[in-house]
């Protein structure tokens, strides 16, 4: 599949090219859409609980596709205002670590000797934290958390690994003809960093950035199951997984919709930032051979 | 190469002394202490009395260097869930664990090295059909997964135990061989879980870097001085590909970690994850920071380990 791909042509038409990102493009499309218009959409809503008694657990029907929960609410409703969390948290999760630790690595890189040692060192030192561990005594011992507290604890001890990837590329990037030519110019320091190197590292953020927006959801989702997630009624893919682990024996569906909500989204991302990294930075793909 | 690892050990006790720095505000600087937990059936005299007895009622500064000079002395405080100290809940579950993430670290590692390479070296059907099922895992809830396989094994096919470490009635009666089976029997499902959703990471590393040495130079003069193309792939090509496998593993531990915790969830496994996700919910304070620090200390022993197995694989950093 891959070798045959011509090298040749925009970088979008590339991608495009390649079936395995149209396919993961179209799936993130129609789920940030079902999140988008979704839930007013639809004709229940997430909290509403229709008839607790006759409607408990009552499996999927025309009326419910995706049947319904313990408290008879509507899971196909459930599940579509839960991509607006989950995807949510996602987005402003990664946004904020790739901001953070691209500045953290360009600096760390740039500037280079005693600075970026120790720069590097407290690195170190938080990457020896076991992420779920702190994530989940903070989410817990915290709690109640709204969606972007979450989304923000999890950005904020997110950023270690894009830091690395920059500041590596930036080290190999400080004395590359066109950067020196930049300064003897006079190009200020923001100035280099901004115009010159940050576009030139942009490709293996970006590969980062995709895989990152599946890991999170999957972290979040697992936060989620061990009770540690968004607080209700706002409940993202995770926590309405959580909420049917009571009923799991008799009821499939409360924990098949969420879960399978959570492959495909995951799925897709992971596919996408495959297809990316193959396209923008073809070290270590098939088609260098 | 010996300087090089006293200075690694310095440091790393440098960073176990900031990640418990780090653990211990966090923990303290929460809304409540241990006793809101209980508050509905505490008076708030009794409360009051509480925390003045475990030094709650002071500034946080001064709590944190009694605390420092607590675990100097290896004191890491009192478990008010387990009714214990935290240094006999910690010796308890911390074998567990290790046997647990161990096993199935090596196996994950064994297979995930062994794919990856088959995938770089053959390519084709194999490569793409493997890539594909390996997305799938990689894409695969930790707990999601864990759970299936709990389920498949324990509820429809009953082939398995499905929760703790041994028999809780009946281990107590086995014969020497009874008992070790009954072990082995409770680890079967923990280990396999942990090692299939973490060894599709293993692999995908694997057949990068595989596929980032197999066009050298190198390879290329061995391959037209006639070495077969198993003893290329093998031989050649992974001792050349292994190094940064080790620098994975020494960054994929702290979330193998957070790994085990899930399974630990799943299987009832009553190791650190356990410990953690019930001292959470207890609000036990001094648990929770512990937990949080041995974690940090096995993944930092853990690098120490990485740090050897390179230089024992690659001479050039031996020097």
């Amino acid at each position: 599949m891959t070798g045959r791909v011509p090298r040749s042509g925009s970088l979008a038409s590339r991608l495009l090219r390649r079936p395995a990102a149209r396919w993961s493009l179209v799936v993130i499309a129609l789920l940030v859409l079902a999140a988008v218009v979704g839930p007013p959409l639809w004709k229940y809503s997430p909290t509403e609980q229709p008839n607790i008694v006759g409607l408990k657990n009552a499996p999927p029907s025309h009326a419910h596709p995706f049947g319904t929960d313990a408290v008879s609410r509507d899971l196909l409703s459930r599940v579509l205002s839960g991509a607006r969390i989950s995807l949510g948290i996602s987005a402003l999760a990664v946004a904020l670590a790739v901001t953070v630790g691209t500045a953290y690595g360009l600096v760390a890189g740039y500037v280079g000797g005693r600075l970026d040692t120790s720069m590097m060192r407290i690195l170190d030192a938080f990457l020896s934290i076991p992420r779920v561990l702190l994530l989940i005594a903070l989410a817990t011992l915290w709690k109640p958390m709204p969606f972007w507290e979450v989304a923000i604890l999890i950005g904020a001890t997110g950023w270690l690994g894009v830091s690395r990837l920059v500041r590596a590329e930036t080290l190999a990037m400080r004395h590359a003809t066109f950067v020196e030519a930049a300064q003897a110019l006079g190009a200020s320091t923001p100035r280099t960093l901004w115009r010159h190197i940050l576009p030139n590292i942009a490709a293996p953020v970006i590969v980062f950035a995709t895989l990152a927006v599946g890991n999170v959801i999957l972290l979040e989702s697992g936060l989620s199951y061990l009770g540690a997630g968004t607080s209700p009624p706002t409940a993202s893919w995770g926590a309405i997984f959580y909420d049917g682990m009571d009923s799991s024996s008799s009821a499939w569906w409360v924990l098949l919709f969420p879960g399978m909500a959570i492959l495909v989204t995951v799925l897709a991302f992971n596919t996408l930032g495959d297809a990316l990294r193959d396209v923008l930075d073809p070290r270590g793909s098939p088609t260098t051979r | 190469m010996y300087r090089r690892l006293v200075a690694r050990l310095g440091q790393s006790i440098v960073v176990a002394f900031i990640v418990a720095t780090i653990a211990f505000f966090v923990v303290r600087d929460a809304p409540g202490d241990p006793f809101s937990y209980e508050a509905r059936s505490l008076s708030p005299g009794v409360r009051e009395q509480l925390r003045k007895q475990f030094g709650y009622d002071q500034p946080v500064l001064i709590q944190y260097l009694r605390y420092l000079s607590n675990v100097a002395r290896g004191n890491f405080g009192w478990s008010f869930t387990k009714g214990t100290f935290v240094s006999a809940a910690l010796a308890e579950a911390i074998p567990r664990t290790l046997l647990l993430a161990s096993v199935a670290l090596a196996l994950s590692f064994a297979i995930g090295v062994a794919l990856g390479v088959m995938q770089a070296a053959r390519g084709g059907w194999f490569d793409r059909v493997s890539s594909g099922i390996l997305l799938f895992f990689y894409s695969l809830p930790d707990f999601w997964g864990a759970l299936m396989i709990l389920t498949v094994f324990t509820s429809w096919w009953q082939l398995f135990p499905a929760g703790n470490i041994v028999d809780p009635t009946l281990h107590e009666y086995m014969p020497p061989w009874g008992a070790f089976v009954d072990r082995v029997k409770h680890l079967v499902l923990p280990v396999a879980s942990l090692t299939i959703l973490s060894l599709a990471g293993v692999a995908r590393y694997q057949r990068a870097a595989m596929l980032e040495v197999l066009p050298s130079e190198f390879i290329r003069a061995a391959r037209a001085k006639g070495v077969s193309e198993r003893a290329l792939v093998w031989r050649h090509a992974l001792r050349n590909a292994a190094t940064p496998m080790v620098t994975i593993l020494g960054l994929m531990l702290p979330a193998f970690l957070g790994g085990t915790v899930f399974i630990e969830k799943v299987f009832s496994w009553p190791g650190l994850g356990s410990l953690a996700t019930g001292a959470v919910e207890g609000r036990d304070y001094d648990l929770v920071t512990a937990t949080i620090v041995v974690g940090a200390v096995i993944v930092l022993i853990g690098n120490l380990l990485a740090d050897l197995l390179h230089a024992a694989i690659d001479p050039r950093v031996r020097e």
